[in-house]
């Protein structure tokens, strides 16, 4: 059964821990990408990552919309990125080593493009593996693939793939609509 | 994918109706409630995709998602005990070699059902360093938070956890969202360190 973002929230708000953690690797990619993209290094960016779930449960209580969850956490992350970012550079101007790169903050439209791809990668996080699989194929690979090649590729039959999309697409959208993608 | 032989416009044709801000096939979408669909869903991923992510590794993500142990009140959960499976101080050496070494170290292995618990402890001036791990498939220290006394440790990159203290623990627990599991540290020391 898929379970709603809000149902997971809930549980998270109730004390649950094994949804916290189904959260967490649900839009840890998320949360890991923005760190990286602002110029941090993959060890610096984890850090910075672990500070902000960190955060979020401390501050847990304060988050009432779980569709706002996307948004509060690459702006969190993205707050905290900017800030180590800094920080190695002023380390770099006294000499010490750094790997971080330029020591810019992300702009307003990368950020949305993030938390539009956060939501969709929630979405999918709640989709069955079967569906999750469909859509991948539908929406992003190439567009000269046939229905048969993309029949053959999933091991289905072509007859198959249609109805399968369409259940996918259904339940797919009934998700994005609980995020207020849609 | 190719146009079939019915009116539905193909997932080509719309990504360049998309594209190209004119939709020839307006009336069919408003007929047609899955090519509605389609549409809408191929009009918000045009130009994204999940794989423009990158993944942390399993242990950052392993790390996050223990917080509610290392930072809340655990709800209780039924204790499973370690067992001791290999201590070295329990394996005297020559009279000689035991001079020599004076108890400057000691390595501790302990076994839970599927877990395997590794303790190192290494004395210095001011009391003793601990590294300890956790082995079982997939990052499996960053899962627990270790509880050594007072302390709650996360792992390190290195999937290590390593902290210090004045005295060798009586007893060292592993916590999870699942499980808890207590390693009590024998005090038997047939070598007669201090």
């Amino acid at each position: 059964m898929i379970d709603s973002v809000s149902n997971i929230w809930q549980k998270v708000l109730q004390g649950d821990d094994q949804q916290w953690s189904r959260l967490v690797r649900t839009l840890a990619p998320l949360v890991f990408t923005v760190a990286r993209r602002a110029g941090l290094n993959e060890r610096d960016a984890e850090d910075c990552a672990q500070q902000t779930w960190l955060a979020l449960y401390k501050g847990r209580h304060d988050v009432k919309d779980p569709a706002s969850l996307p948004a509060w956490l690459i702006r969190v992350v993205s707050r905290k990125a900017a800030r180590m970012v800094r920080q190695r550079a002023r380390q770099t101007e006294f000499g010490q080593e750094a790997e971080s790169t330029s020591p810019t903050l992300l702009p307003d439209e990368e950020l949305i493009r993030l938390e539009r791809l956060g939501q969709l990668e929630l979405a999918f996080g709640q989709l069955d593996e079967r569906c999750r699989r469909v859509l991948r194929a539908i929406f992003f690979s190439p567009p000269e693939l046939t229905y048969n090649d993309l029949a053959q590729e999933l091991g289905m039959s072509p007859n198959s793939l249609g109805p399968t999309r369409t259940r996918c697409i259904n339940k797919l959208r009934k998700i994005l609509r609980n995020l207020g993608y849609l | 994918m190719t146009a079939k032989q019915n009116s539905h416009p193909d997932r080509d044709q719309m990504l360049k109706a998309i594209d190209s801000g004119r939709m020839p096939f307006r009336s069919h979408l408003e007929r047609c409630e899955h090519c509605r669909l389609l549409y809408e869903l191929l009009s918000c991923f045009r130009g994204q995709s999940p794989a423009s992510l990158e993944y942390p590794s399993h242990r950052a993500v392993d790390r996050a998602a223990v917080i509610p142990v290392l930072v809340g009140p655990k709800a209780p959960l039924r204790t499973e005990v370690g067992r001791l499976v290999f201590d070295s101080w329990q394996h005297v050496p020559a009279a000689q070699l035991r001079a020599a070494s004076r108890g400057l170290e000691r390595r501790l292995r302990f076994s839970c059902r599927d877990i395997t618990f590794e303790v190192v402890a290494e004395r210095r001036p001011d009391g003793w360093e601990f590294s300890a791990r956790v082995y079982r498939g997939d990052s499996p220290s960053c899962r627990f938070v270790l509880r050594a006394g007072r302390l709650r440790l996360l792992c390190d990159e290195h999937e290590c956890f390593f902290w210090s203290g004045r005295h060798l623990p009586q007893k060292l627990v592993l916590l999870s969202s699942e499980r808890q599991i207590a390693f009590a540290v024998s005090r038997r020391n047939p070598g007669g360190y201090q």
